[in-house]
């Protein structure tokens, strides 16, 4: 990893910036996603709008960078000895920005109306029988069976603190000018253009003494290539990107800029889709798992990506290092020959349009898999509509990055296997033991375990091959020297409670 | 025909043009895949959450009736609300107006001061160097995709000399001209060549007139007769292609707003197509063809005062 000066290391919370912070200035930010489309923290699973959320919002748990999870509205937690009752202690003096004060009742609200069938991951939630505030500082979290990640999940921006009744107004409406604890809040004089640009300004009440230091943030979204130029051109303090490309490489030798690639949860799927007859052949599938050469992928795509033979990202402790089928040619070529296609077949590869990154990943794999005889014809379409065809199973073959947004490896569990989220990343493939074991493995108190069931579990999805993970995907993000104090974390997230302009 | 029965025989075209461009666009929107609620809520979006949007948003109509009702609040001047911005796709369409504005503006005022005094030189030069040099030079423009024109000036005028902002639309009059002066230069670069031919092709044949010889013989000044009575008859054929032009860099606003990250209806455009939005791409189609037909109808409406021979036509 790369770690340039713009980034610091989160211990406790959002971290100590270097040097003396001065206060003032406002840092644009470029990213390559829509941006604040619905600031509806509930219902909304978009990168660009999470970055936007995340600074509006505080959720209980924090992931620093070291992937641990550290107090942030919640100062400290603890479970019961039959592991069904959790306890979460609010920390003292937590405000709202309109000055009102952050108790056990709004967390209540908040994470029951976290357990809406609209949140996206509320099924991370499933566990939860009941929550209740002891005392104004103490919240109680009853469940059904064990859950030892719950502290991991509740770190996800869907499951951030909101004021108990959306303050007192339709949630509509509260959405549309959002109070939370977070560093910042919606500038009510600001530019917000739904979907592409949206100002925040410094929350007066945050609770975390002398913060945030920069008057605002402007959120932007533009193309990479207007990005790159901004911020070469000072038109930018912080981008997302480069991909990983030569323009990543550029940047990074360049003076004045810092090109920070971050490890995050974000893992790319080939997906084999059961719809199309060859990969119903569990050989067929093998063989191509066999085909695909990681350390070629990575040295193709710049030596940014983090080989993984696993769907669980490679930063999450219960990450097993030895899933995934090894490359090997003769090994791939004699499972084929066990198949009814030993003389390779035709295969369509469904990416991303506007996506480098999958552009190169299609194109080495379409090299790889014509070492075995099978022919991989690229489709580009657009995002919306890769991911109709994701989501309803429409494809032969598809590269599709997942992201999780919290420290629980349940949430990719459910993108890879279970049959009432992800469903096998849609693959149409079923395995219900595969199923069973891995909801015990979520279940698991015992860390040794708990280790164990989710090594099994990758290890037969990995067997299995109806994915093939090819590796990890860091987030590249630039700077220029003059912002610090940012605290890119994992699970994609930016604190900018601690940035500021340097003299 | 009278210039009446001439301007309502061209509404008329008009308004089945508009017609074709909205169904069309309708079908084209509706049948390519993607769910704009999905781009609203992202991959994992729950059913719950999606079918909630779909039933605010009236997605759960078959496409018959959602056209009718398309149709029916068109009739009425309504283009619908945006799903994704959630407000009207006229006040939409509004805030975003303002730098498409300046850059057709101020890339047809450039293209004209490009070409007009490269026209007049290739038509006095006739076959000489300057008249090749003023034909081809311009073409280089023509010839390259406006992205790479776009990029090659933000390179040099933004990053190397530091003069115009990479992109954006700036802030208040001063900083929407400068942030609007390379995307509009880009145009213009691109709209230049053609005038530069046409002022030249009509600036020969006024050179050759009986009218320009006449004047001469009257001993008026070579300046005089240059300006004052070829290049203004020159012109006027000239009008046609200036409206044309307009026509095109409708089109290429959308390139040209990408490239330099102008919020600017291109963008919206795109933005509304990626994302899904149904109304906002109805209704920037509309707008669009809407001012190519407007421009073409006020070229034709130009030459008709201008040239009272077209009218006698």
């Amino acid at each position: 990893m790369v770690v340039g000066a713009c980034t610091e290391s989160g211990s406790s919370g959002p971290s100590a910036p270097a040097g003396s912070p001065t206060r003032g200035g406002v840092a644009t930010v470029l990213i390559h996603e829509p941006t604040a489309q619905d600031l509806n923290k509930l219902t909304t699973f978009v990168q660009g709008t999470f970055w936007v959320t995340a600074q509006i919002f505080d959720t209980l748990t924090f992931i620093d960078q070291e992937g641990q999870t550290i107090p942030l509205i919640a100062e400290s937690w603890s479970v019961s000895s039959d592991n069904l009752t959790w306890t979460f202690v609010i920390r003292n003096g937590v405000v709202f920005s309109d000055g009102s004060t952050l108790d056990a009742d709004d967390v209540v609200f908040s994470i029951e109306d976290s357990m809406r069938p609209e949140n996206p991951i509320g099924i991370l939630l499933s566990a939860v029988e009941s929550v209740q505030a002891t005392d104004p500082q103490t919240v109680e979290i009853r469940l059904a069976y064990p859950y030892p990640a719950l502290p991991e999940a509740l770190s996800g921006v869907n499951f951030a603190i909101i004021p108990e009744n959306w303050g007192g107004v339709e949630e509509a409406a509260f959405y549309e000018n959002p109070i939370g604890s977070g560093p910042f809040m919606v500038d009510p004089e600001g530019q917000w253009l739904k979907g592409t640009a949206i100002d925040l300004i410094r929350n007066p009440n945050y609770w975390l003494e002398g913060r945030p230091y920069l008057n605002g943030v402007a959120f932007k979204t533009v193309t990479e290539q207007q990005r790159i130029l901004q911020l070469r051109g000072g038109q930018a303090d912080l981008i997302f990107g480069p991909d990983v490309t030569q323009s990543a490489l550029d940047l990074q030798t360049t003076p004045g800029f810092n090109v920070v690639d971050v490890p995050t949860y974000r893992t790319m799927f080939i997906g084999l889709g059961q719809g199309f007859e060859p990969f119903t052949d569990v050989h067929v599938r093998r063989a191509l798992a066999h085909a695909v050469d990681r350390e070629a992928l990575r040295a193709a795509l710049f030596d940014f990506p983090i080989i993984s033979g696993s769907y669980i990202p490679t930063e999450l402790s219960v990450h097993d290092p030895d899933a995934g089928l090894p490359f090997d040619l003769a090994q791939a070529r004699s499972e084929l020959e066990q198949s009814a296609y030993e003389d390779g077949f035709d295969v369509s590869l469904l990416i991303d349009a506007g996506s480098q990154q999958e552009n190169t990943l299609a194109q080495v794999l379409q090299q790889q898999f014509a070492e075995i005889g099978v022919t991989v014809k690229i489709e580009q379409v657009d995002l919306g509509a890769r991911i109709e065809a994701l989501v309803n199973g429409e494809f032969e073959m598809i590269a599709q990055d997942i992201n999780q947004v919290t420290a629980d490896p349940a949430e990719m569990t459910a993108w890879a296997i279970d049959p009432s989220f992800g469903a096998f990343f849609f693959t149409g493939y079923e395995d219900p033991a595969l199923a069973d074991l891995a909801r015990r493995a979520a279940r698991a108190s015992d860390p040794t375990e708990r280790q164990a069931l989710y090594s099994q579990v990758q290890q037969a999805a990995a067997e299995a091959a109806y994915i093939i993970v090819p590796y990890n995907l860091p987030d590249i993000w630039s700077s220029t020297d003059r912002l610090r104090g940012v605290v890119l974390g994992l699970g994609d997230t930016i604190d900018l409670s601690g940035a500021f302009f340097s003299e | 025909m009278s210039r009446t029965r001439w301007l309502v025989r061209r509404l008329a075209q008009a308004a089945v043009v508009a017609l074709g461009v909205v169904l069309i666009v309708f079908l084209l929107i509706h049948l390519v895949p993607g769910d704009p609620a999905r781009a609203v809520l992202g991959i994992a979006a729950s059913p719950e959450a999606i079918a909630k949007l779909h039933r605010e948003w009236g997605l759960d109509d078959s496409l018959p009736r959602q056209l009718l009702l398309y149709l029916g609040r068109l009739g009425g001047g309504d283009l619908g609300d945006s799903l994704l911005y959630g407000q009207p796709v006229t006040q939409v369409i509004r805030e975003r107006i303002g730098p498409t504005a300046w850059l057709m503006g101020l890339a047809t005022v450039m293209s004209v001061i490009i070409a007009v005094p490269l026209g007049v030189v290739a038509a006095i030069r006739r076959d000489k160097i300057a008249d090749h040099l003023a034909r081809i030079v311009p073409m280089i423009g023509f010839a390259m995709p406006p992205a790479w024109v776009g990029i090659m000036l933000i390179l040099v005028f933004s990053l190397g000399l530091e003069w115009f902002p990479v992109g954006g639309y700036g802030e208040g009059l001063l900083g929407h001209a400068r942030s609007m002066f390379l995307p509009s230069l880009t145009a213009a670069l691109i709209m230049a060549p053609i005038l530069v031919r046409s002022i030249r092709a009509s600036m020969i044949d006024a050179l050759d007139s009986d009218y320009v010889d006449t004047a001469r013989s009257k001993g008026i000044s070579e300046g005089r007769v240059l300006v004052r009575h070829a290049l203004r008859n020159a012109l006027t054929s000239s009008v046609t292609v200036v409206g044309l032009n307009v026509g095109i860099l409708l089109g290429t606003t959308v390139v040209i707003e990408r490239v330099f990250a102008t919020p600017g209806i291109g963008s919206l455009l795109v933005d509304g197509a990626l994302s899904r939005d149904f109304p906002v791409v109805q209704g920037v189609t509309l707008l669009l063809a809407l001012a190519v037909i407007l421009v073409y109808l006020l070229t034709d409406l130009a030459l008709l005062l201008l040239d009272p021979r077209i009218a006698a036509q």
